[in-house]
């Protein structure tokens, strides 16, 4: 008898070992939110400044192609490594001539109703060299017909697509090198349009979207012929435009451009508020001063993230978790007040932590994309960047 | 087999902690009735003058030798609200006490730890709020863990035919609670609070004990709980009032094999009704509780093998779900004791287990109810 009583007390013991404290929560009563008070409140920016220069022309991911898009012309340019004329063969260098080559570019974005867009390349001379401080008027002049090396038409509607030029047999004449060029190939790239508009082509950073340079090269053995290809990386490129450098106005938030504006917008959020409360949503609103700039098919993301510490055009940006990089798209032509989701930015704004209730707006990507866009500044009254946050306050628990 | 049962009682780990009970939200929590499973057997009757009862200090003057008493329970129960129910179980560990006579001298010594009051609950609860002009579903849990504790060092004498017994408190613990709300709509981030409650206070109790001719006793305490501090993460947030109780008792044996006992305290928590409604709570009430039990012993001279207890209680609950309600709990239980290691063969027992089954059914005005099954096992060691 006192065998089976311990093994029921055993049994029970078991099945004590978990827990369910759960009670429905009923209101009013026994209710949990009868005390949990959240608020709404709307912020006005306090200081903010535009910055430009972060990335430059030759630094952009994307050449950007004009013709007359906002009354400009932009061309690229792009200089490759330099070529070899010989290939490698079972361990041997073997002295090779080039059997055809091809130029590629690859197009990111055009505007799909804008038809019979044409690229001209054109093969540039050494001199003036490609650098940083080449300009589009020197190079401008050099765009003549004895310089082109062919014309490719970008078929109509794509938006994406690669184009190319091929060369072989008496074409390769137009690539032969002098020991002027030191072999090294540099290029010219023209859009022509019936319209102004513009496209975008992979920039030798972006990878295996930017503008390539393959040979094909021969090499003629006594008992064998061998074919090897040859690519070539991009050293140098860049877009050059007419367009004149433009200060941005003093009143307003310019963001995106070439080279680069971003703007910082503080705020001035108290303590209540980032330190005991607790930011449950935050909506940063911003209000367009003229129409976004950009093409259709261009994507232009605005790109807002937050910043460890306010250095001015220095300030590092917080991007250490993909949550915290809000973007949105921009709808060029658009003048449509831009509300964002910046809750999980905010959430950072507590005094122990030392991040500074600010954000820092720039173009994604930058210095690639036709899209620039300027936002009413805290120094214009009653469009000033603001930022309504609702919060929940401490919860009291001594109440309970 | 015996050893087994101890091993397994003594191994149980700490963290079995936790009452919950929709009427432990409110005020210091659920109030603990500080008996050991041998006196919840009886329906608390015999609580006064049960030594391993954190009741009354007189009562250690029972011990005939030293002992160490644990109590574990296990609580199943369901809940109703006005518009919904749930059922839980929980574990605790509410009633440690230890205590003997002094050799050759007319003194007894004792401490005991028990649940003053328990903050075990979890609540869980749906809304809808206006957020930005727009109605948004929000899911709101509310937990809470912890309570306050009761530390008892106690002292007792007898002489003249009385027990007399007193004993320092010392009343201490938290409450570690926390709050999360979820959005209907994604684009809220969770709330998420935390923070820990703390309690600390002193009280002071007193007891009689006293035989009535040779088959009655008489029984009663006083105790004097002082004030409570309570602090919200070391800051103080205000002090509560905790109750002035007190209680008679009376036993009977009719028959030699059968013990009958009731018993009447009163726990005046009206006195901490401004301190709760200053922090914004429901606020407290004077409570009673009333119990009646008795004890069917198979042998008389070994009135711990398989006795039968029995017994049936009223009490009244202090912290009020809405203001103005006051909960009430009306109790039935059933127990009994095995001696499971003796000293020696045909020794006296050295380790006791004691068994009891307890139903509670709670309610209270505005639809709330809490049915409990209550399983309350004590191992009692004599070395």
């Amino acid at each position: 008898m006192r065998q089976a009583i311990g093994f029921l007390v055993l049994a029970a013991l078991a099945s004590g070992c978990s827990e369910n404290l759960t009670t429905p929560g009923d209101c009013p009563g026994n209710c949990p939110a009868d005390h949990l008070d959240v608020r709404d409140t709307v912020i006005t920016a306090e200081r903010d400044s535009t910055y430009t220069g972060f990335v430059t022309a030759s630094q952009g991911t994307r050449l950007l192609l004009s013709d007359g898009f906002n009354g400009a012309q932009s061309i690229g340019v792009v200089r490759f490594a330099r070529s070899l004329d010989s290939i490698s063969y079972l361990d041997t260098l073997r002295l090779a001539t080039r059997d055809s080559v091809i130029l590629s570019l690859t197009m990111l974005g055009r505007d799909s109703t804008v038809a019979g867009l044409t690229l001209d390349v054109y093969r540039l001379p050494p001199e003036p060299g490609l650098d940083t401080s080449t300009t589009y008027a020197e190079i401008a002049g050099l765009l003549t017909d004895d310089r082109r090396l062919g014309t490719v038409a970008i078929p109509d509607k794509e938006t994406s697509s690669t184009l190319r030029l091929k060369f072989s047999g008496a074409e390769l004449a137009k690539l032969a090198f002098t020991p002027a060029d030191s072999n090294v190939l540099r290029l010219a790239y023209q859009l022509h349009s019936p319209t102004p508009t513009g496209i975008a082509v992979g920039g030798g950073a972006s990878g295996t979207t930017g503008p390539q340079f393959v040979s094909w090269m021969r090499a003629t053995l006594p008992d064998t012929v061998v074919i090897q290809q040859v690519p070539r990386i991009v050293l140098f490129n860049a877009t050059l435009g007419d367009a004149a450098d433009v200060t941005p106005p003093p009143d307003l938030l310019t963001v995106g451009g070439i080279p680069s504006a971003r703007s910082i917008v503080r705020f001035s959020v108290p303590p209540l508020l980032t330190d005991s409360s607790q930011i449950v949503r935050a909506t940063l609103v911003l209000v367009p001063s003229e129409p976004v700039g950009g093409i259709p098919g261009d994507s232009t993301l605005l790109d807002v993230r937050g910043i460890f510490s306010d250095l001015g055009p220095k300030s590092p940006r917080i991007e250490t978790n993909d949550a915290l990089i809000i973007t949105r798209l921009l709808e060029p032509g658009s003048v449509d007040s831009i509300a964002l989701d910046v809750t999980a930015i905010a959430r950072l704004w507590d005094s122990a932590a030392g991040i500074p209730p600010a954000l820092i707006l720039a173009m994604n990507p930058e210095a690639a994309t036709f899209g620039l866009a300027r936002f009413a500044s805290s120094r214009v009254p009653g469009f000033a960047p603001a930022l309504r946050i609702t919060y929940a306050r401490p919860y009291p628990f001594e109440v309970q | 087999m015996r050893r087994l049962l101890l091993l397994a009682f003594v191994a149980l780990p700490s963290a079995l902690a936790a009452q919950s009970s929709q009427f432990g939200v409110n005020g210091l929590g659920m109030p603990s009735r500080e008996l050991s499973a041998r006196a919840l057997g009886t329906g608390g009757s015999f609580g006064l003058f049960d030594p391993m009862s954190a009741v009354n200090p007189a009562a250690i003057r029972e011990y005939g030798r030293f002992n160490a008493t644990f109590t574990l329970l296990q609580n199943y129960r369901s809940s109703s609200g006005p518009q919904q129910s749930e059922s839980g179980r929980d574990t605790r560990f509410p009633l440690m006490a230890v205590g003997g006579p002094i050799p050759k001298t007319p003194l007894a010594l004792g401490a005991t730890f028990s649940t003053y009051t328990d903050r075990d609950f979890s609540l869980a609860a749906g809304d809808t709020v206006t957020l930005r002009g727009v109605p948004v579903p929000v899911f709101d849990t509310l937990s809470s863990n912890g309570g306050l504790s009761d530390l008892g060092l106690i002292a007792a004498y007898r002489g003249g035919g009385w027990e007399v017994g007193t004993a320092l408190h010392v009343i201490t613990g938290s409450a570690r609670l926390s709050l999360t709300r979820d959005f209907g709509d994604s684009l809220y981030l969770p709330v998420s609070q935390r923070a820990e409650i703390s309690y600390a206070g002193v009280g002071i109790s007193a007891g009689v004990l006293r035989a009535i001719g040779r088959r009655a006793a008489f029984a009663a305490f006083v105790r004097l709980d002082g004030h409570a501090n309570v602090d919200r993460d070391s800051s103080r947030v205000g002090v509560v009032d905790l109750p002035v109780t007190f209680g008679g008792s009376l036993r009977w044996r009719p028959l030699r094999q059968l013990d009958l006992a009731t018993s009447v305290t009163t726990s005046r928590w009206g006195s901490a009704d401004a301190d709760l409604r200053s922090l914004g709570g429901t606020g407290g009430r004077n409570t009673v509780d009333a119990s009646f039990g008795g004890e069917w012993l198979r042998d008389p001279a070994s009135p711990d093998r398989m006795p039968l207890r029995f017994g049936a209680h009223f009490r009244t609950l202090p912290f009020p779900v809405t203001s103005g309600a006051q909960p009430h709990e009306l109790g039935l239980s059933l127990g009994t004791g095995l001696i499971v290691a003796r000293q020696g063969s045909g020794g006296p027992p050295s380790a006791l287990l004691s068994l009891t089954l307890d139903y509670a059914r709670r309610t209270a005005d505005g639809g709330y109810g809490e049915s409990a099954f209550m399983f309350a096992a004590g191992v009692t060691i004599r070395p």
